[in-house]
Formats: C-alpha cells, structure tokens, sequence
C-alpha cells in the first residue's frame, strides 16, 4: 500500500498547478459563456495565491502572503472592471457568447 | 456490470473493504495532512462543477465553494488573515457581485451551452497537458530539495506574536508604497465601473440634498384662515386631493 | 532617510530637494494631480472638460519634466543618486533608463489627451473621467518601470492594464468599442494571470520578490526546469503588453474597435512602456537566465515579425493594418533584446523612432475624424469616417499638406532612407548583425521588405492615386471627399502645433549629425542604468 507523503509547500505547488490547468481548460470550455470564463480567471489566481501562500510557509518570510494578498485586492478590482465591461458589451450585443466576439474580422 | 453483481452477491464487501482500508490510510495520515487531502479534493472538486455546471448561477456557487475550501488551506498554511479577508472580500462582495451580473442579463441558457460539447475535447487535452508539465516539473523540484512539512508550518517563528500582527507591522512599513498603488487600483475600478455603466436617465425624479436642507419654513408652511365648509381658491387649485387643512 | 526631522526639512526647503533628487518626483506629480483631478470631477459632473482636460496635460508636463530634469541630473551633473528609504527603496529603484522612458511616456499620453478633446465633444464623450483614466494609466507605467520588486511591477502593471481596459471601451454605445474592451479585459487578464504564475514559481525557487535577490539566487542555481518554466510564464505575461506573438491576437482588434486617440495612447505609450518592462525583467532578476531567454525570444521575434508583416499584407482598414505593423515592430524590439545590452541604445532609438512616426499618424487619422464629424453636423453618428485605405485616395488634391505629412510619417515608419525611421532601423540590424545573428538579420530585411509594400501602399493611395468618382466601390470616399471639400479644413491649433513639432523632430532627427549625439546619450543612459552588465 501507498501511503501519502506528509504534506507540505509542495503539495499546495501541486494544488496550485491543478487548478490552473483547470481553469485554463475552463476558459476553453466556455466559450459561449462570458461569465464563467471570468470566473476562470478568477479560479487562475486562486491558484496563483494558493501557491504563494504554500511557498510563503516554506521559506518562513511573510512575502508571498503580502503579495497574495496585494493580488486579491487586484482580482477583486478586476472583477469589478470585467463584470462593468460585460455589461457593457452585453447591453450592446444582448448575448453574453465570446464566439459572436466577430464584429472585428475583417 | 452482471458479471459483478452475479459473482457477488451484493457490492458492500467490497466498499466495506475498501472502507476499512481507506480508514487505515487515514489514520496513518496526521489530522493535519487529513484536512489537507480533504480540502484540496473538494476546492478541485468544486473548480470543476465551475467550469462545467450547466447554469452560471451553478457556477457562481461553486466558485463560492472553491474559494471556502482555499480559505481552509490557507488556514492550514498559518495564513490566518488572508484566509479571512479571502471569506470577507470574496464570499462578501466578489461572489456576490458575480451573482448580481448573472441574475441582472437575461442569458438564454441553450445558446450557451451550444459550444460545450465541440471544445470538450481540446479543452481536456490543454488542461490534460497543462497540468501535466506543470506536475512533473513541480516533482523533479521536490526531488532535488525536501521542502518542510506542514506539521511545521502552522505555528512558524514569523508568524509572532500572530499573522494579523506580523502582516500588519511590514504592510504599513515595507510595503507601504505598494499599499498606496493598491488604494489606486481600486480607485480606477471604481471609476471605471461608474463611467462604463452609470446612465443618467431622463424624466427620474431625484433627492437634491441641497435644495432639502436649505428650505426654510417660511417658504413651506403657510398658515391660511378658512371658514368651516370654504375651500381657499389656491389650495384647492394645486393640491385636489390632499384633505383641506382647515377641516380637520 | 526622507522622512526623518520632517518639520525642519520642511522649513529649509531640503524636503523638496530630496524627493526631487529622489527621482520620484514625475510619479508624484501624477498622482497629486491624478487625485485633485478625481475631486474636480467628481464635484463637477460635467462642463468642465475643457479645464479638466488642461489640468491634465499641464501634470502631464511636469511629470515629463521633473523626470528630465532627474536624468539631467543624473547623466550630466552626475549627482549620485539618494538612497531611497528601505522601505521605498526595496520596492522601487530610479535608474536613468526609467527615468528617459518616464520622461517620454506622459508626452505620448499628452499627445493622446490633446488630440483626442475635440473628437471626444463630438462623440459625446467628453468627460473628464477620460483625463483621469489617461493620468492613472501613465501613472501605472511609470510605477512599472521604476519598481525594483515584483509586488510593485505587478501593481503597476494593473493600475495601467485596468485603465486601457476601460478606455478601450470607453465609447460605450458603440459595439465594436465594448468588444475591443472585452477582448482586450479578456486576453489581459489570462495573460497577467500566466505572470503571476511565473512570479509565484519565481518566489518559490527562490524565497524572494526583490529583483536583486532573485538575481543574486538565480545566479547561483544550476538551471533545471523549474527556473525554464518560470521564465516561460513570465515571458508569456509580459509578451502580451508588447503585443509580441503569443499573445499578439488582441492587437488588430483592440486598436480597430478602440477609440482612436485611446488607440494611439495603446500604440505609443503602452508599446513604449511595454518594452520597457521586457528590458525591466528581462535585464535585472531574469539577466542570470540570459542564456535560456534569449533563444526563446529570438524565436518570439521571428514570429513576430513574419505574422505582423504577413498580416498586415491583407489588410484594408487602416487601424487594422497599424495593429499589425505593431506586431512588426514588437518584433524588431524583441530582435533588439536578443542582442543584450549592447544592442539597447539601438533598440531604444529605433523605439523613439517608431513612436514618433505612430504619433504622427493617429493624429492625422484624428485630423479627419474631426472634420468629418463639424461637417456633417449631428445627421447621423459618426463611426470612423476614414477607416479604410481607398478613402485616402486624392487627399493630396484636397489636403496637400496633410497628405504629404501622412505619407512623410508612413515613409519613416517603413524605413526609407533620408527619414528617421530608417536610421533606428539601421542601427539596430547593424546591432544584430554585428553580435552575428545572421538568419535573424536576414529574416528581419525581409520583414522590412514586406512592410515597405503594405506601407508604401498606404502612401501610394493618400499622395499618388487620384480620387476615382467613377468606381461604385468608393462611393463613401465620394462622400467623405466632397464633404472635405465642401467645409475647407479648420486647423486646430493643438493639432497643427503638434503635426508640425513632430515634422520638425523627424527631420532634424533624420540628419546623420542629429543622430549620432542621441545614440551617444542613449548608450549613457543604458550604461548608466547597468553598470555591471
């Protein structure tokens, strides 16, 4: 039998990782679907934090917590900036689809 | 399927089985690793039902979730402020906000599941490869350097006398410039949003404040003599339907 | 220490002297006047543009000038500069590189602010937010390039991007403007989530975000795959504020469906700044790396340069087509970066380069915005009268001068001979080549041939061909012209004034002897800012 290794910074690095390819598949997903693709990018930098945090506990200096936390202020503006642009956009287009974005070819 | 259910008769050996065994792994975990096995399964768990749940409001939920079970990890870390303000700021404003937008357009919810399907398969074999690479370059990382395990992260030296304590005294002093930036940040956001959405409309009747508070009485309340069944030509005129002042 | 006996530093006057020689003082400018600004306009909901819309640019000089008054300072009476208080000084650092970017970037946003105010009026748009956005987005590049921490680089970084998010959409009813900031909030913020990946994976290789401590640990790592990984999402981040080619989709689109002066603020101070952050990152905590980037950019060039050429090749609409040459060109900087420090000088005077002529360009396509919307007075709403490259045919019969301007701007941007463009150009190939990058110096010639092509195009249709009445396809430029020959051109003095200074700097620039001195100071100026390189 295996047993799970003890946990630790490397762990939450794995984590981190997984989440990302996650929301990376996510935004690919939900192309049809504004929304959830901004709710990916807010997944992305969960992830980023997790890992920050992980990696702020490895080296025992408060660094990646400072920055973790400097990144969610920052998420949380940019939601509010995204979700205002969507409004926008949806108030022009009445379809939140990222494949109608085609206005622009040409 | 058959076979299985013929062969056995019912399947609870097995799960019993498998039980007993996963309980022995448990209890070879310290609480600790425990709850971090546990949370990490279900803050992937719920990336998981955001990126396919069939309505966005789903999606919002789940997100709610992820960011909860990360909450905890971050506890775990000894991160202690930051999983509070990750609780206050994203469950309290963030998520919320989400949810607003999403009740707030009309989305047809056929159109957008329309392409779900057709991207399935790039999108598992991107994040597939992602994840991948990511997980393998993270491994040969852990094999060259043994990192601390988290038994000894939780009550680490810089965390004293407590995280909030620790954090506070280097955000206001090394970092204060970036603290500053920050406050811009979210200055622009909130600018940003008023300017992109904010439609003054036409024909709304507002409260001017100004107007309110600069009223004198002298301008309002006017003091009129009437006879008992008279209505003053006036009052009458502008206000029909309010009861006569007099009559009262 | 700055802050230490403030009442008395104070009083003698020695606390001005010590932020000015600080070197911070442009970003303090900014900010000041970036918040008195938010306090007017919130108390004075509209009206008073034009007063807002002043006070801007006048911050936006002083910034300029106060930061060409720190490099003076610096390059020529060689003061040393201040140390900074550990707590600024772990965060930012003034070098003389940031300093000339920070001296140049609030211009290119003045051009941009005053250019775009009367366009704005007839848009309906004219609202003093738009100054603040434009101050607060020149405010976060000059953070940027002065931070010396990662934490500070990335707000910077932010404070810029979210600004340029809501100007790209700023013409809010217009649905190719809501897209245009979509597509760029979109593809933004994967791309800032890519670096912060890298920054993290930065921090936990090597327990630090200051840029000295992660060089000092890169520099003695033997490099695995780990430090490869970081720096490929680190690249992937700031590649895409270069408009560099894997994250170059955004380009042609964001700079058609923006509006116009909001484009040219895009494609000179943000392509500036974006460069600036490449030779940031890429010359301070990455420089131990230098073996592993410089492959990967060298291969970011050559694509870069072969999609923005070939793209633009098939291009009608003129927005489109200068968003594609941006890619070109983002190609020749990251050519300049291969190269290392001894090709920066160049790098940077072809940059000038590019800048100027784009400026020049955007402000004559503005020119006629403008025209168009006095002459055909509140019929319709005006999109983008001169959007395409057949309605410039027979401009030189109505407008010589702005034709010839144009085609003068074009001439340059393409690198032909007496021009400026093709000195910056020159040096850096020279620059290339003399560090015996052969294949990269030939596929930028042909790069430089096929854009001579769709350049010399855009000429060819504003000064050569006349305007063809008879075809049905042109039927708009039938339109456009003859209601620009209807109402004769009304100069603007702004627009004049600043058509005519960037003549005169393309010109002067263009003499050999002007040249050389500016490539001299360049190289001070890089030498200055990396001594030990």
């Amino acid at each position: 039998m295996i047993y799970p290794p003890a946990v630790s910074s490397a762990h939450f690095a794995i984590l981190s990782a997984l989440l990302f390819a996650l929301a990376m598949a996510g935004l690919f997903l939900n192309r049809k679907n504004l929304i959830v693709m901004l709710m990916c990018v807010e997944l992305m930098l969960l992830a980023v934090n997790l890992m920050f945090v992980g990696f702020s506990a490895q080296w025992q200096n408060l660094t990646g917590q400072i920055m973790a936390m400097f990144v969610l202020t920052v998420a949380a503006a940019e939601a509010a900036i995204g979700l205002a642009i969507l409004v926008v956009y949806f108030r022009n287009r009445h379809t939140i689809a990222v494949d109608d974005l085609n206005s622009l070819q040409g | 399927m058959g076979e299985f259910a013929k062969r056995h008769q019912s399947p609870w050996p097995i799960i019993v089985c498998f039980a007993l065994n996963f309980s022995k792994v448990v209890a070879l975990l310290s609480p600790i690793d425990f709850l971090f096995y546990l949370f990490a399964g279900f803050t992937l768990a719920a990336g998981v039902g955001v990126i396919t749940a069939r309505n966005p409001v789903y999606s919002v939920f789940f997100l709610i979730a992820a960011f909860l079970n990360a909450a905890a990890l971050f506890l775990l870390a000894g991160a202690e402020f930051l999983a509070f303000i990750l609780i206050i700021v994203y469950l309290g404003a963030v998520a919320v906000l989400f949810l607003f937008v999403v009740m707030m357009l009309d989305i047809n919810l056929a159109t957008v599941r329309a392409g779900f399907v057709r991207y399935l398969p790039i999108a598992a074999v991107v994040g597939g490869i992602f994840a991948a690479q990511l997980i393998i370059m993270l491994l040969i990382w852990q094999q060259s350097e043994t990192p601390p395990t988290l038994n000894a992260l939780g009550n680490s030296p810089m965390n004293q006398p407590n995280n909030v304590y620790a954090l506070g005294r280097v955000l206001y002093t090394d970092y204060f410039v970036a603290f500053q930036t920050a406050g811009i940040i979210l200055l622009i956001a909130m600018i940003g949003a008023i300017v992109l959405t904010l439609r003054p409309r036409a024909g709304i009747k507002t409260q001017v404040i100004s107007q309110q508070v600069s009223r004198k009485s002298s301008q309002s309340v006017r003091l009129v003599d009437l006879k008992l069944g008279q209505t003053h030509p006036t009052t009458a005129a502008t206000a029909p339907t309010e009861p006569q002042e007099g009559s009262a | 220490m700055i802050l230490d006996n403030l009442g008395t530093k104070i009083a003698d006057g020695t606390l001005g002297m010590q932020i000015f020689a600080s070197g911070l003082m442009p970003q303090l400018t900014l900010l000041i006047a970036g918040l008195v600004l938010v306090l007017m306009v919130a108390f004075d909901a509209r009206g008073r543009y034009r007063t807002i819309c002043k006070l801007g640019e006048l911050a936006l000089v002083a910034s300029s000038v106060s930061a060409i008054a720190s490099l003076y300072a610096r390059l020529v009476c060689d003061t040393s500069p201040i140390a900074l208080p550990s707590g600024i000084g772990h965060l930012l650092a003034v070098t003389p590189l940031s300093l000339l970017l920070n001296a140049t970037i609030p211009l290119l946003s003045l051009c941009g602010l005053a250019t775009s105010a009367r366009w704005l009026r007839a848009q309906g748009l004219a609202k003093g937010e738009f100054v603040l956005l434009v101050l607060f987005a020149t405010l976060g590049m000059q953070l940027m390039l002065v931070s010396n921490h990662f934490l500070t680089l990335y707000l910077g970084l932010e404070l810029q991007s979210l600004s340029f998010y809501v100007l790209a959409a700023f013409q809010r009813d217009n649905r190719q403007s809501a897209e245009a900031g979509l597509k760029y909030f979109l593809l933004g913020s994967v791309a800032s989530g890519l670096l912060l990946f890298g920054i993290a994976l930065l921090y936990g290789l090597t327990g630090g975000l200051n840029f000295a401590e992660i060089a000092h640990h890169l520099a003695g790592k033997t490099l695995a795959i780990p430090e490869q990984a970081a720096l490929v999402f680190v690249l992937a981040g700031i590649a895409f504020k270069l408009a560099a080619v894997p994250f170059h989709l955004w380009t042609p689109d964001v700079y058609e469906g923006a509006p116009t002066p909001v484009t040219m603020i895009f494609a000179t101070a943000g392509k500036l700044a974006g460069l600036g952050l490449f030779i940031l990152v890429l010359f301070s905590p990455l420089y131990p790396l230098i073996s592993q980037w410089q492959p990967l950019i060298a291969l970011l060039a050559i694509a870069s340069l072969l999609i923005g050429s070939l793209g633009a090749l098939r291009q009608e609409k003129l927005k489109r087509l200068l968003g594609f040459s941006a890619i070109a060109q983002a190609g020749y900087m990251l050519l300049g970066i291969t190269v290392g420090v001894s090709g920066l000088p160049a790098l940077l005077l072809f940059a000038f380069t590019y800048v100027v002529a784009s400026v020049g360009i955007f402000t004559i396509l503005l020119a006629f915005h403008e025209k168009a919307a006095v002459s055909s007075a509140a019929s319709t709403p005006i999109m983008t009268p001169l959007s395409t490259i057949a309605q410039l045919r027979g401009l030189s019969a109505t407008h010589p001068a702005w034709a010839g301007a144009l085609a003068l701007f074009i001439v340059s941007l393409a690198g032909i001979p007496p021009l400026a463009g093709f000195w910056g150009k020159l040096y850096l190939l020279l620059a290339v080549f003399g560090q015996g990058y052969v294949l990269l110096t030939l596929i930028a010639l042909l790069a430089t041939v096929i854009g001579a092509f769709y350049y010399l195009k855009v000429a060819k249709a504003a000064y050569i061909d006349p305007a063809d009445y008879s075809q049905g396809a042109a039927s708009k430029n039938k339109k456009a012209s003859t209601t620009a020959t209807a109402s004769p051109l009304q100069l603007n003095a702004s627009l004049a004034a600043i058509a005519v200074t960037l003549l005169t700097l393309l010109t002067t620039v263009a003499l050999i002897g002007g040249l050389i001195p500016l490539t001299k100071l360049l190289s001070r100026v890089v030498t200055a800012t990396f001594p030990t390189i």
